[in-house]
Protein backbone atom coordinates (compact mmCIF):
# COMPACT_ATOMS: atom_id res chain seq x y z
CA UNK A 1 0.00 0.00 0.00
CA UNK A 2 1.38 3.38 -0.93
CA UNK A 3 0.70 6.78 0.68
CA UNK A 4 0.41 9.74 -1.67
CA UNK A 5 1.07 13.40 -0.62
CA UNK A 6 -1.71 15.48 -2.02
CA UNK A 7 -0.68 19.10 -2.61
CA UNK A 8 -3.23 21.86 -2.88
CA UNK A 9 -3.95 23.11 -6.28
CA UNK A 10 -2.44 26.56 -5.74
CA UNK A 11 0.69 26.20 -7.67
CA UNK A 12 2.26 23.37 -5.85
CA UNK A 13 4.29 25.70 -3.42
CA UNK A 14 4.33 25.11 0.31
CA UNK A 15 3.35 28.44 1.85
CA UNK A 16 4.43 29.24 5.40
CA UNK A 17 2.59 32.08 7.11
CA UNK A 18 4.97 35.05 7.65
CA UNK A 19 4.76 37.28 10.67
CA UNK A 20 4.01 40.87 9.75
CA UNK A 21 6.94 43.05 10.71
CA UNK A 22 6.03 46.13 12.79
CA UNK A 23 8.58 48.94 12.98
CA UNK A 24 8.71 51.01 16.08
CA UNK A 25 7.17 54.47 15.72
CA UNK A 26 10.50 56.17 16.34
CA UNK A 27 11.87 55.17 12.99
CA UNK A 28 8.74 55.42 10.88
CA UNK A 29 9.28 59.11 10.17
CA UNK A 30 10.70 62.10 11.99
CA UNK A 31 7.40 63.71 12.78
CA UNK A 32 6.37 60.79 14.97
CA UNK A 33 9.02 61.43 17.65
CA UNK A 34 7.45 61.25 21.10
CA UNK A 35 7.07 64.53 22.97
CA UNK A 36 10.23 64.90 25.10
CA UNK A 37 8.40 66.96 27.73
CA UNK A 38 10.00 69.77 29.73
CA UNK A 39 13.79 69.55 30.21
CA UNK A 40 14.86 67.93 33.43
CA UNK A 41 16.00 70.53 35.98
CA UNK A 42 19.64 70.40 37.04
CA UNK A 43 20.32 68.62 40.26
CA UNK A 44 21.91 70.71 43.01
CA UNK A 45 22.78 69.16 46.34
CA UNK A 46 24.41 71.14 49.10
CA UNK A 47 25.23 69.07 52.14
CA UNK A 48 26.53 70.58 55.37
CA UNK A 49 29.63 68.87 56.68
CA UNK A 50 31.41 69.14 60.03
CA UNK A 51 34.37 71.52 59.85
CA UNK A 52 36.72 68.71 60.79
CA UNK A 53 36.00 67.07 57.43
CA UNK A 54 37.55 70.03 55.59
CA UNK A 55 40.98 69.89 54.00
CA UNK A 56 43.82 71.15 56.18
CA UNK A 57 44.32 74.24 54.01
CA UNK A 58 40.62 75.12 54.20
CA UNK A 59 40.75 74.81 57.98
CA UNK A 60 43.90 76.93 58.06
CA UNK A 61 42.10 79.73 56.22
CA UNK A 62 39.11 79.56 58.58
CA UNK A 63 41.42 79.61 61.59
CA UNK A 64 43.40 82.59 60.30
CA UNK A 65 40.19 84.55 59.65
CA UNK A 66 38.99 83.74 63.17
CA UNK A 67 42.33 84.90 64.58
CA UNK A 68 42.18 88.18 62.67
CA UNK A 69 38.60 88.77 63.94
CA UNK A 70 37.94 91.55 61.43
CA UNK A 71 38.36 91.65 57.67
CA UNK A 72 41.51 93.60 56.89
CA UNK A 73 44.48 93.52 54.56
CA UNK A 74 46.12 90.98 56.87
CA UNK A 75 43.66 88.33 55.65
CA UNK A 76 44.57 89.00 52.01
CA UNK A 77 48.30 89.06 52.74
CA UNK A 78 48.01 85.73 54.57
CA UNK A 79 46.30 84.13 51.57
CA UNK A 80 48.90 85.55 49.22
CA UNK A 81 51.89 84.53 51.33
CA UNK A 82 50.55 81.00 51.82
CA UNK A 83 49.79 80.58 48.08
CA UNK A 84 46.17 79.81 48.95
CA UNK A 85 44.73 82.91 47.35
CA UNK A 86 44.31 81.23 43.94
CA UNK A 87 42.06 78.57 45.50
CA UNK A 88 39.58 81.14 46.74
CA UNK A 89 36.60 83.15 45.64
CA UNK A 90 35.92 86.53 47.26
CA UNK A 91 32.69 88.52 47.04
CA UNK A 92 31.55 91.70 48.76
CA UNK A 93 28.59 94.04 48.41
CA UNK A 94 28.72 97.73 47.48
CA UNK A 95 26.00 98.60 49.99
CA UNK A 96 24.37 97.01 53.03
CA UNK A 97 21.41 95.72 51.02
CA UNK A 98 23.15 95.26 47.68
CA UNK A 99 24.04 91.92 46.13
CA UNK A 100 27.38 90.26 46.66
CA UNK A 101 29.71 91.07 43.77
CA UNK A 102 32.62 88.99 42.53
CA UNK A 103 35.91 90.68 43.46
CA UNK A 104 38.24 87.74 42.95
CA UNK A 105 37.64 84.49 41.06
CA UNK A 106 40.24 81.84 41.71
CA UNK A 107 41.45 78.89 39.70
CA UNK A 108 38.84 76.26 40.70
CA UNK A 109 35.92 78.42 39.58
CA UNK A 110 37.68 79.52 36.42
CA UNK A 111 38.58 75.92 35.63
CA UNK A 112 34.85 75.10 35.65
CA UNK A 113 33.40 78.23 34.10
CA UNK A 114 36.28 79.53 32.00
CA UNK A 115 38.45 82.63 31.79
CA UNK A 116 35.95 84.54 29.67
CA UNK A 117 33.17 83.96 32.16
CA UNK A 118 35.43 85.07 35.02
CA UNK A 119 36.55 88.22 33.22
CA UNK A 120 32.96 89.11 32.36
CA UNK A 121 31.72 88.56 35.91
CA UNK A 122 34.29 90.44 37.97
CA UNK A 123 32.46 93.26 39.74
CA UNK A 124 29.07 91.65 39.01
CA UNK A 125 26.59 89.59 41.06
CA UNK A 126 26.78 85.79 41.05
CA UNK A 127 25.33 84.54 37.76
CA UNK A 128 26.64 80.98 37.49
CA UNK A 129 24.94 79.05 34.68
CA UNK A 130 22.78 77.18 37.19
CA UNK A 131 19.92 78.97 38.94
CA UNK A 132 19.73 76.20 41.49
CA UNK A 133 23.40 76.61 42.33
CA UNK A 134 23.20 80.41 42.54
CA UNK A 135 20.19 80.33 44.87
CA UNK A 136 21.52 77.46 46.95
CA UNK A 137 24.97 78.90 47.44
CA UNK A 138 23.60 82.39 48.12
CA UNK A 139 21.71 81.02 51.12
CA UNK A 140 24.98 79.52 52.37
CA UNK A 141 26.77 82.87 51.92
CA UNK A 142 24.03 84.60 53.93
CA UNK A 143 24.32 82.06 56.72
CA UNK A 144 28.11 82.41 56.93
CA UNK A 145 27.79 86.21 57.08
CA UNK A 146 24.91 86.39 59.55
CA UNK A 147 26.16 83.66 61.88
CA UNK A 148 29.74 84.90 61.86
CA UNK A 149 30.86 81.26 61.87
CA UNK A 150 32.60 79.33 59.08
CA UNK A 151 30.32 77.10 57.00
CA UNK A 152 31.60 73.97 55.27
CA UNK A 153 29.60 72.20 52.55
CA UNK A 154 29.93 69.50 49.96
CA UNK A 155 28.25 70.60 46.73
CA UNK A 156 27.08 68.43 43.84
CA UNK A 157 25.61 70.07 40.73
CA UNK A 158 24.76 68.64 37.32
CA UNK A 159 23.98 71.62 35.12
CA UNK A 160 27.08 73.76 35.31
CA UNK A 161 29.39 71.68 33.15
CA UNK A 162 28.97 68.81 30.67
CA UNK A 163 29.77 66.40 33.46
CA UNK A 164 28.46 66.58 37.04
CA UNK A 165 30.53 68.83 39.26
CA UNK A 166 31.40 68.05 42.85
CA UNK A 167 33.32 70.33 45.18
CA UNK A 168 33.64 71.47 48.78
CA UNK A 169 33.77 75.03 50.04
CA UNK A 170 34.67 76.63 53.33
CA UNK A 171 32.79 79.90 53.66
CA UNK A 172 33.88 82.70 55.97
CA UNK A 173 31.60 85.74 56.10
CA UNK A 174 31.83 89.23 57.52
CA UNK A 175 29.37 92.03 58.21
CA UNK A 176 31.49 95.16 57.83
CA UNK A 177 31.15 98.23 60.09
CA UNK A 178 29.30 100.16 57.36
CA UNK A 179 26.79 97.32 56.95
CA UNK A 180 28.35 95.92 53.79
CA UNK A 181 28.80 92.15 53.52
CA UNK A 182 31.78 90.09 52.41
CA UNK A 183 32.43 86.38 52.01
CA UNK A 184 35.51 84.32 51.28
CA UNK A 185 35.02 80.87 49.75
CA UNK A 186 37.89 78.38 49.84
CA UNK A 187 37.04 75.89 47.08
CA UNK A 188 38.29 72.40 46.42
CA UNK A 189 37.17 70.52 43.31
CA UNK A 190 36.62 66.82 43.92
CA UNK B 1 31.77 123.40 68.91
CA UNK B 2 34.76 125.45 69.98
CA UNK B 3 32.63 128.39 71.08
CA UNK B 4 30.26 126.23 73.12
CA UNK B 5 33.13 124.59 74.95
CA UNK B 6 34.93 127.88 75.51
CA UNK B 7 31.79 129.29 77.12
CA UNK B 8 31.46 126.24 79.40
CA UNK B 9 35.10 126.39 80.43
CA UNK B 10 34.87 130.11 81.05
CA UNK B 11 31.81 129.63 83.27
CA UNK B 12 33.46 126.79 85.16
CA UNK B 13 36.56 128.87 85.78
CA UNK B 14 34.45 131.43 87.58
CA UNK B 15 33.86 129.08 90.49
CA UNK B 16 32.65 125.70 91.65
CA UNK B 17 30.10 124.30 89.22
CA UNK B 18 26.50 124.86 90.16
CA UNK B 19 23.75 122.38 89.44
CA UNK B 20 22.54 124.54 86.55
CA UNK B 21 26.01 124.77 85.07
CA UNK B 22 26.53 121.02 85.30
CA UNK B 23 23.19 120.44 83.65
CA UNK B 24 24.22 122.84 80.90
CA UNK B 25 27.52 120.99 80.52
CA UNK B 26 25.75 117.65 80.28
CA UNK B 27 23.36 118.91 77.66
CA UNK B 28 26.08 120.61 75.65
CA UNK B 29 28.46 117.65 75.77
CA UNK B 30 25.70 115.21 74.85
CA UNK B 31 24.74 117.27 71.84
CA UNK B 32 28.23 118.10 70.62
CA UNK B 33 29.38 116.18 67.58
CA UNK B 34 32.58 114.69 68.98
CA UNK B 35 34.05 113.41 65.76
CA UNK B 36 37.75 113.92 66.14
CA UNK B 37 40.41 113.36 68.73
CA UNK B 38 40.80 117.11 68.92
CA UNK B 39 37.09 117.37 69.84
CA UNK B 40 37.59 114.78 72.59
CA UNK B 41 40.59 116.65 73.96
CA UNK B 42 38.49 119.82 74.10
CA UNK B 43 35.72 117.95 75.92
CA UNK B 44 38.27 116.88 78.49
CA UNK B 45 39.19 120.52 78.92
CA UNK B 46 35.69 121.08 80.27
CA UNK B 47 36.08 118.28 82.78
CA UNK B 48 39.52 119.53 83.81
CA UNK B 49 38.13 123.02 84.35
CA UNK B 50 35.31 121.56 86.46
CA UNK B 51 37.74 119.61 88.63
CA UNK B 52 40.06 122.57 89.03
CA UNK B 53 37.09 124.71 90.04
CA UNK B 54 36.38 122.25 92.82
CA UNK B 55 39.70 123.26 94.35
CA UNK B 56 42.35 121.27 96.17
CA UNK B 57 41.77 117.60 96.92
CA UNK B 58 41.28 116.84 93.24
CA UNK B 59 44.93 116.89 92.31
CA UNK B 60 45.25 113.19 91.61
CA UNK B 61 42.14 113.19 89.45
CA UNK B 62 43.26 116.30 87.64
CA UNK B 63 46.63 114.66 86.97
CA UNK B 64 44.96 111.57 85.49
CA UNK B 65 42.62 113.69 83.44
CA UNK B 66 45.48 115.87 82.26
CA UNK B 67 47.44 112.81 81.21
CA UNK B 68 44.46 111.57 79.19
CA UNK B 69 44.01 114.99 77.65
CA UNK B 70 47.71 115.15 76.75
CA UNK B 71 47.45 111.66 75.27
CA UNK B 72 44.54 112.70 73.08
CA UNK B 73 46.54 115.70 71.91
CA UNK B 74 49.42 113.33 71.03
CA UNK B 75 47.00 111.08 69.18
CA UNK B 76 45.72 114.05 67.20
CA UNK B 77 49.26 114.59 66.01
CA UNK B 78 49.87 110.88 65.34
CA UNK B 79 46.72 110.37 63.28
CA UNK B 80 43.51 108.37 63.52
CA UNK B 81 44.87 104.96 62.58
CA UNK B 82 47.43 105.15 65.40
CA UNK B 83 44.69 106.06 67.87
CA UNK B 84 42.63 102.92 67.34
CA UNK B 85 45.53 100.50 66.95
CA UNK B 86 45.79 98.28 70.02
CA UNK B 87 49.22 98.65 71.57
CA UNK B 88 51.14 96.61 74.11
CA UNK B 89 50.89 99.48 76.58
CA UNK B 90 47.11 99.65 76.24
CA UNK B 91 46.79 95.89 76.62
CA UNK B 92 48.82 96.19 79.81
CA UNK B 93 46.44 98.90 81.00
CA UNK B 94 43.44 96.68 80.29
CA UNK B 95 45.09 93.96 82.36
CA UNK B 96 45.76 96.34 85.24
CA UNK B 97 42.14 97.54 85.08
CA UNK B 98 40.87 93.94 85.27
CA UNK B 99 43.15 93.21 88.24
CA UNK B 100 41.95 96.33 90.06
CA UNK B 101 38.29 95.51 89.38
CA UNK B 102 38.80 91.91 90.53
CA UNK B 103 40.40 93.13 93.74
CA UNK B 104 37.58 95.61 94.23
CA UNK B 105 34.95 92.90 93.76
CA UNK B 106 36.78 90.62 96.17
CA UNK B 107 36.91 93.32 98.84
CA UNK B 108 33.24 94.17 98.30
CA UNK B 109 32.26 90.52 98.77
CA UNK B 110 34.20 90.39 102.06
CA UNK B 111 32.68 91.23 105.43
CA UNK B 112 34.90 94.20 106.08
CA UNK B 113 37.85 95.75 104.33
CA UNK B 114 41.05 95.45 106.26
CA UNK B 115 43.89 97.94 106.08
CA UNK B 116 45.77 95.42 103.95
CA UNK B 117 42.87 95.32 101.47
CA UNK B 118 42.75 99.09 101.31
CA UNK B 119 46.50 99.25 100.69
CA UNK B 120 46.28 96.62 97.96
CA UNK B 121 43.40 98.48 96.30
CA UNK B 122 45.26 101.76 96.43
CA UNK B 123 48.39 100.13 94.94
CA UNK B 124 46.35 98.59 92.14
CA UNK B 125 44.71 101.94 91.45
CA UNK B 126 48.05 103.73 91.36
CA UNK B 127 49.35 101.07 88.98
CA UNK B 128 46.57 101.96 86.55
CA UNK B 129 47.15 105.67 87.04
CA UNK B 130 50.91 105.44 86.53
CA UNK B 131 50.86 103.09 83.52
CA UNK B 132 51.19 105.01 80.25
CA UNK B 133 48.40 104.85 77.67
CA UNK B 134 49.21 104.92 73.97
CA UNK B 135 45.87 104.87 72.20
CA UNK B 136 42.18 105.48 72.67
CA UNK B 137 41.82 102.08 74.34
CA UNK B 138 44.24 103.18 77.03
CA UNK B 139 42.60 106.58 77.37
CA UNK B 140 39.24 104.92 77.88
CA UNK B 141 40.68 102.65 80.58
CA UNK B 142 41.94 105.68 82.49
CA UNK B 143 38.59 107.45 82.21
CA UNK B 144 36.62 104.32 83.19
CA UNK B 145 38.75 103.83 86.28
CA UNK B 146 38.34 107.47 87.21
CA UNK B 147 34.57 107.24 86.84
CA UNK B 148 34.49 104.11 88.98
CA UNK B 149 36.58 105.76 91.69
CA UNK B 150 34.20 108.70 91.68
CA UNK B 151 31.22 106.37 91.78
CA UNK B 152 32.58 104.90 95.00
CA UNK B 153 33.67 108.15 96.59
CA UNK B 154 31.21 110.76 95.35
CA UNK B 155 27.48 110.80 94.99
CA UNK B 156 26.09 110.15 91.53
CA UNK B 157 24.62 113.66 91.56
CA UNK B 158 27.96 115.33 92.25
CA UNK B 159 29.06 117.67 89.47
CA UNK B 160 32.41 116.02 88.92
CA UNK B 161 30.89 112.55 88.60
CA UNK B 162 28.19 113.65 86.20
CA UNK B 163 30.63 115.62 84.10
CA UNK B 164 33.17 112.84 83.96
CA UNK B 165 30.51 110.27 83.06
CA UNK B 166 29.39 112.56 80.23
CA UNK B 167 32.98 112.99 79.10
CA UNK B 168 33.56 109.26 79.13
CA UNK B 169 30.43 108.70 77.05
CA UNK B 170 31.62 111.29 74.53
CA UNK B 171 35.07 109.68 74.20
CA UNK B 172 33.50 106.21 73.94
CA UNK B 173 31.29 107.46 71.11
CA UNK B 174 34.32 108.90 69.42
CA UNK B 175 36.32 105.68 69.85
CA UNK B 176 33.47 103.57 68.48
CA UNK B 177 33.19 105.91 65.49
CA UNK B 178 36.91 105.81 64.82
CA UNK B 179 37.06 102.03 65.14
CA UNK B 180 34.13 101.71 62.72
CA UNK B 181 35.75 104.14 60.28
CA UNK B 182 39.00 102.19 60.49
CA UNK B 183 37.10 98.95 59.81
CA UNK B 184 35.41 100.48 56.77
CA UNK B 185 38.73 101.77 55.47
CA UNK B 186 40.40 98.36 55.92
CA UNK B 187 37.54 96.49 54.25
CA UNK B 188 37.66 98.85 51.26
CA UNK B 189 41.38 98.20 51.07
CA UNK B 190 40.74 94.44 51.06
CA UNK B 191 38.27 94.82 48.19
CA UNK B 192 40.89 96.76 46.22
CA UNK B 193 43.58 94.15 46.94
CA UNK B 194 41.40 91.23 45.81
CA UNK B 195 40.20 93.09 42.74
CA UNK B 196 43.75 94.01 41.70
CA UNK B 197 44.88 90.39 42.20
CA UNK B 198 41.95 89.12 40.14
CA UNK B 199 42.91 91.24 37.15
CA UNK B 200 46.46 89.92 36.91
CA UNK B 201 45.75 86.19 37.19
CA UNK B 202 47.21 83.85 34.60
CA UNK B 203 44.51 82.45 32.28
CA UNK B 204 43.35 78.87 32.71
CA UNK B 205 43.48 78.46 28.92
CA UNK B 206 46.61 80.17 27.68
CA UNK B 207 46.45 82.05 24.36
CA UNK B 208 48.14 80.15 21.48
CA UNK B 209 50.77 82.86 21.14
CA UNK B 210 51.89 82.22 24.72
CA UNK B 211 52.29 78.51 24.04
CA UNK B 212 54.16 79.17 20.82
CA UNK B 213 56.52 81.63 22.51
CA UNK B 214 57.18 79.22 25.39
CA UNK B 215 57.71 76.36 22.94
CA UNK B 216 60.22 78.40 20.97
CA UNK B 217 62.04 79.61 24.09
CA UNK B 218 62.28 76.18 25.75
CA UNK B 219 62.65 73.92 22.73
CA UNK B 220 59.75 71.80 23.97
CA UNK B 221 56.86 70.85 21.76
CA UNK B 222 53.71 72.95 21.95
CA UNK B 223 51.84 69.94 23.34
CA UNK B 224 54.38 69.50 26.15
CA UNK B 225 54.26 73.18 26.99
CA UNK B 226 50.46 72.98 27.06
CA UNK B 227 50.61 70.02 29.45
CA UNK B 228 53.14 71.71 31.72
CA UNK B 229 50.93 74.80 31.83
CA UNK B 230 47.81 72.77 32.64
CA UNK B 231 49.63 70.92 35.40
CA UNK B 232 50.87 74.19 36.83
CA UNK B 233 47.36 75.63 36.88
CA UNK B 234 45.97 72.51 38.54
CA UNK B 235 48.69 72.78 41.18
CA UNK B 236 48.04 76.42 42.01
CA UNK B 237 44.32 75.70 42.00
CA UNK B 238 44.82 72.94 44.53
CA UNK B 239 43.68 70.18 42.18
CA UNK B 240 46.87 68.34 41.32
Amino acid sequence: MSIALVLPATGGLLTVPRPRLRFPAIITRRGDLPDPGPPEPGLVEINRQPLRFAADWQLAIAEECRRQQTLGPAVFHYLQASNLLTRCLYLSSETADGPLLFRYIGVPTRTCLGDDWARANLGKPDTAPSDGLVNGVDAQYREAIDAGQPVYNRVFVTDVMDTPLSYTHMLVGWRLPDGRRAVLSALELL
Amino acid sequence: MGLALDRLISDLCLGAPTADLVAACETTLALLPVRTLDDAARVLDVEAAALEAEGCGRIWRIAVLDSVRDLLADLVRAGRSTAVRPTAADRELLLLEREWLALLAQVERGTGASQADADALWSALLAVADAPAQGLVGALVKLRVLVRVLADTATPESPEFRLLATTLAAVERLAAGLVAAEGVRKAAEVDALFTAAGHVMAPITPPPALIEDASRDTGLSALTVQRVYSTMMRLIGGNA
